[in-house]
Order: C-alpha cells, then structure tokens, then sequence
C-alpha cells in the first residue's frame, strides 16, 4: 500500500487526475459532497489523503504519507527532508519580487520585505549582500507595500493579476516555481517499486500531455 | 534485552572496547573543529578556575582528541544538541576504527552498522556509497566547477529534473545529463549496483573507485551481510566531515534515517594525529521514540488487601507468586487507581488460590 498526500485544490484535483489515468484511480476521491479524508483503493494498493498544500511536506517528511505532491515554494521554505523524485510542470508560477513601479532601493537603511516566504526572501537577499528587515505575513501580502508596512514583497505570481489590480509590478525573479513529487527518504528506499512505478507512471501522463 | 545492552554486547564481540566519558568538555575543541560540527550551538558553562566548558554535542571529537594509537571502539552516551530551536539531551550509541584503515576494517565496520541495524529490525537496508564519486565525476567530465555544488544537492535530493535544466541551459552534455540522472535512480544491491555503474561510467578515476568498492563488497561477502547492502551514490552524509565511504542505514518501521556513518581521515589529519578513522552513529533517540510500545501492562497480578487480611500470609503469598515468575504488586484495597494497567486483579483470597499457598 502506497500513502499519498495530496495538496487541498486545484493542484491536487489536476494530480489525481493524472495518477487516475495512470491507473492509481480511487473514483470516491471525486465525491465533492464528502467529507472522509482518507480515500483508499484496495485493488491498486493506494490511499490518498487531502491535506493543507503547506502540509503535504510534513507528512512526506515524517512518514505519515510514502508520497505526496508539493510546490517548489513549499520545498525550498521549509527544505523538508525528503527525495524531489519529478518536476510536474503544473502549478507553474513564479517567485519574486514586487512593489512599486518606481520604487528606489535606498541602500543605506535595510530594505523592508513583507512575506509568506522568510527563509526564501532572507536567502535571496543574502546571496545578494543586502541587509533586509522580514516582515512575516500569513496572506494579502500585496497590502504592505500600500500602506507602507514595506518596501517590497517576496511572493509567488501566477499570472499577475493581483499585483497588477494594486498598482504593482514585478520588480526580480527569484525562483520559478511548479509542482514536484516527493517522497520519504527511507518508504523510498523500503516501497522503492511502488514510489517509482508510480513516479515513471506520472511522468508518462506528462509525456502524453504535451 | 534493550537494544543497548544488545548493541553494546555486539560492539564487544567483535573485540570494540566501550569508551567512557565525562559529559564536560572543554569548549575549545568545539571552537577549534567547528567544520566537523553539525551545528555551532553549544551549551557552555564556566568551571570554577574559569575555563569555558561544553555538554558534549559530539563524542567523535573527544575520541579522537584522546586517541594517541590505533584502537577500536564504541560507546553509548549522551549528546546535547539542538533540535526544533530547543536543546535535547539526546542518546546515542556507535563505534570508532582508528588507525591505519584498509579495505577489511573498513568492512568490519559497514558490517558492525549492518549487525548493529538488524538489533533494531530485521528488515533493514544499508545504503552505501563513496561520497566523493560524484565529484570524481564531475571533474573527469571537465564540468564547470560552480555548478559542482548545485548538482551534488540535486543528487542528495534525488532531482534528476535539475541535470535536465542543467543540459538544457548547455552546462550539461546530453551524455552527462543522462549519466547523472541514471546515477539519482540508481539503487541496486552493492555488486549489481557496481557492475550497472561500470557501464555508465569509464573514467579511470571514477573506475578506481569502484574498484574500491567492489573489493568492499567481496569482503562484506565474508560477513554474511550482502543481502542488505543497497548502493546509492546519491548519499552525501556531511561533505566536509567524511571522505570517502559513506553509509546510511534505515529499518522499514520508522520514517527517519537511524544510523549513519563513513570514512573520516580529516578530522585525525587535523588534530596532527597520524592515522584514519571510520566509524558510525546509531540514534537511539529516534529508534527509542519511534518504537511501538509492546507493552500493554505493568505487570501481572495486583492484589489487594485489607485490614482484615494477615500480613504475614500477604507476604507469603507474594513471594509465591514472584518466585513462580508473575511480576506483582501488593495495593490496600481502595488505592488500586491503576488497576486496568495490571493482567489480573486479585483480592488476597483470590490470589492465595492462584499461588497454591
């Protein structure tokens, strides 16, 4: 039996889609009115379970799931330790940075960073040498730099929208971000058949798609 | 018998005497050898003539500092460290081979971490690899050297995606690309596993070390412990403290790597001590921790008594009962508050019965 932790939204329904066709279906996981969390198909040997995106990680990480699916974002934030076994080109977005269009980096005060993502936004500014001040936000990051609460945001972009209903562009590209499959260091090494049956599974659905 | 009390009998049966030591260190070796570290974070303390000490976040160093000639051996300590922003008392047990280290010591030692695994489950895999292979690799390959590094943690991380980006980006050539990315995937039993690298790769100083391996893998023959032995070259324990062989060892039941360990000549080398070393950590904590408690009750009989029942025939009782083997315990009647955690629960009347007195 495989253990999957699948993201809460979108980004899980597209993945179940593909492990579905892939042949790791379980139909009752589609029943939007249900509210079980554990989803298992006996046959194929998989459970899945829906868990909170910035979850996902955790359960890999500490066994509770073999598998899971989680953004880069998630990965390089919290560097769970885990295996990132495949790139699933969805999800696909982009970290950056973003303010003002006219906004002057004043170098001679630390420049101030409202996001979600401190361990990212700390490790991109120091690769660049620059003294920074993190504000953590839990949402509606593109707030702070309109009431001055800071000079930039640290977030991932989609298609831009947001930013772009509040008057703000993107100023540097820190990372580009998609979805990645992942797996426990020690299931991978114990369920290694299964995880990379099911790895070459999703990569063959990707194949298909494009 | 606790795992370390098994631990500590395997260790001595292959002739590895226990190290004893004092939980105090002085600081300044800390301070000295920080690259071998795993975390800077210390807890100091003053000693009354002044002089800054340590709790021992690290026994390897303390060894070796008081190591003057080749000996072997193991210990089962206490460790302070920090985990999840707190510091933890954490236990831990492993040994040490210091000397001149050929190819049969070092599989004494990858075979003591295999003996030492299935102590704690039979079903255990030994993952074991020459951490500088990749680099070894790289350089005969003539890649770029800043992206040494980058490739080296997409290999830790299994990310066979990142070579692909890397060869799109024309850092790679398709050949290494396909190579590296075989090399992520590869997890083979340790002479299959050699045999299928031989294949992808022919650089005669990447072939040298497989030779190494290979000669490993015959003596590990010798020991009776193949069948456990998994290579994956993707295994990078700490860069900086090993070189060469590296081994990581895991048990089905518990999500979280227990054993780890290699070949680490710097750190000799850098107190001036004229000799290599190899060894490993079992982390106990994390065995203990994870372990499922088999254990459903305290004991086997609790009695009670009252007032109105003869002491003496009270303790003759117990002692029947313990000398037939049942673990008891004698409660007054009305402090038996955790009765449910006891098989039986007796009056004395009852139990006189069941001891035949």
């Amino acid at each position: 039996m495989i253990n999957v932790a699948l993201p809460k939204g979108r980004l899980g329904d597209k993945v179940y889609e593909k492990l579905a066709a892939a042949g790791y279906e379980c139909p009752e996981l589609l029943d939007k009115k249900s509210r079980r969390l554990v989803f298992e198909n006996k046959e194929k040997g998989v459970r899945y379970f829906s868990v909170k995106p910035t979850d996902v990680a955790v359960y890999v990480e500490r066994g509770a799931a073999d598998v899971g699916i989680a953004g880069k974002d998630i990965l390089l934030e919290y560097a769970p330790d885990v295996y990132e076994l495949l790139d699933l080109g969805i999800g696909v977005c982009r970290m950056c940075i973003a303010g003002y269009p006219d906004f002057y980096d004043d170098t001679d005060r630390p420049l101030r960073v409202a996001t979600k993502f401190p361990t990212i936004a700390r490790a991109y500014y120091e690769g660049k040498g620059r003294d920074i001040d993190i504000i953590k936000l839990h949402g509606s990051i593109e707030l702070a730099p309109i009431l001055e609460l800071s000079d930039v945001i640290c977030d991932i972009v989609e298609t831009g929208s947001t930013l772009k209903e509040n008057n703000l562009v993107v100023l540097e590209e820190v990372e580009p971000i998609s979805a990645r499959f992942i797996a426990n260091r020690i299931s991978w090494q114990f369920k290694h058949e299964e995880i990379m049956a099911m790895k070459h599974a999703l990569e063959a659905q990707m194949e298909e798609t494009r | 018998m606790s795992l370390e009390v098994r631990l500590n009998r395997l260790f001595e049966t292959y002739g590895y005497r226990r190290f004893k030591m004092s939980k105090f260190e002085e600081y300044d070796l800390y301070a000295e050898n920080r690259d071998f570290l795993t975390s800077s974070q210390v807890i100091t303390f003053n000693d009354l003539d002044g002089k800054l000490l340590a709790l021992k976040p690290d026994i390897t160093l303390s060894i070796i500092k008081g190591t003057a000639e080749p000996r072997k051996v193991y210990y089962n300590e206490m460790v302070y460290r920090v985990r999840d922003r707190h510091y933890r008392e954490i236990p831990q047990a492993g040994v040490e081979c210091i000397g001149t280290i050929d190819p049969y010591l070092e599989s004494e030692v990858i075979a003591l971490a295999a003996k030492a695994l299935e102590a704690v489950d039979e079903d255990y895999i030994l993952r074991i690899s020459d951490i500088g292979f990749i680099r070894t690799y790289l350089e005969a390959q003539k890649v770029k050297e800043t992206y040494h590094p980058f490739i080296i943690d997409a290999m830790a991380g299994k990310n066979a995606d990142y070579m692909k980006q890397l060869a799109a980006k024309g850092i790679l050539t398709e050949t290494q690309k396909d190579v590296l990315a075989g090399l992520v995937e590869l997890y083979l039993p340790l002479k299959k596993g050699i045999k299928e690298v031989r294949r992808m790769v022919s650089a005669p100083s990447c072939t040298a070390l497989l030779d190494h391996l290979d000669e490993l893998c015959s003596i590990l023959g010798g020991f009776g412990v193949l069948d456990h032995i998994y290579l994956d070259l993707s295994l990078m324990n700490s860069m900086d403290y090993y070189n060469g062989v590296v081994f990581q060892g895991a048990v089905s039941d518990i999500p979280f790597t227990v054993l780890s360990g290699g070949r680490y000549d710097r750190l000799p080398e850098k107190m001036g001590k004229p000799f290599g070393a190899i060894g490993f950590a079992v982390y106990m904590d994390v065995v203990e921790n994870r372990r499922r408690s088999s254990k459903h009750y305290d004991g086997d009989i609790l009695i009670t008594y009252t007032d109105r029942d003869r002491a003496s025939m009270l303790a003759k009782t117990v002692s029947a009962l313990c000398a037939a083997g049942y673990r008891v315990r004698a409660v007054r009647a009305g402090d038996e508050a955790d009765a449910t955690r006891w098989k039986k629960v007796l009056t004395l009347k009852e139990a006189k019965k069941e001891a035949g007195v």
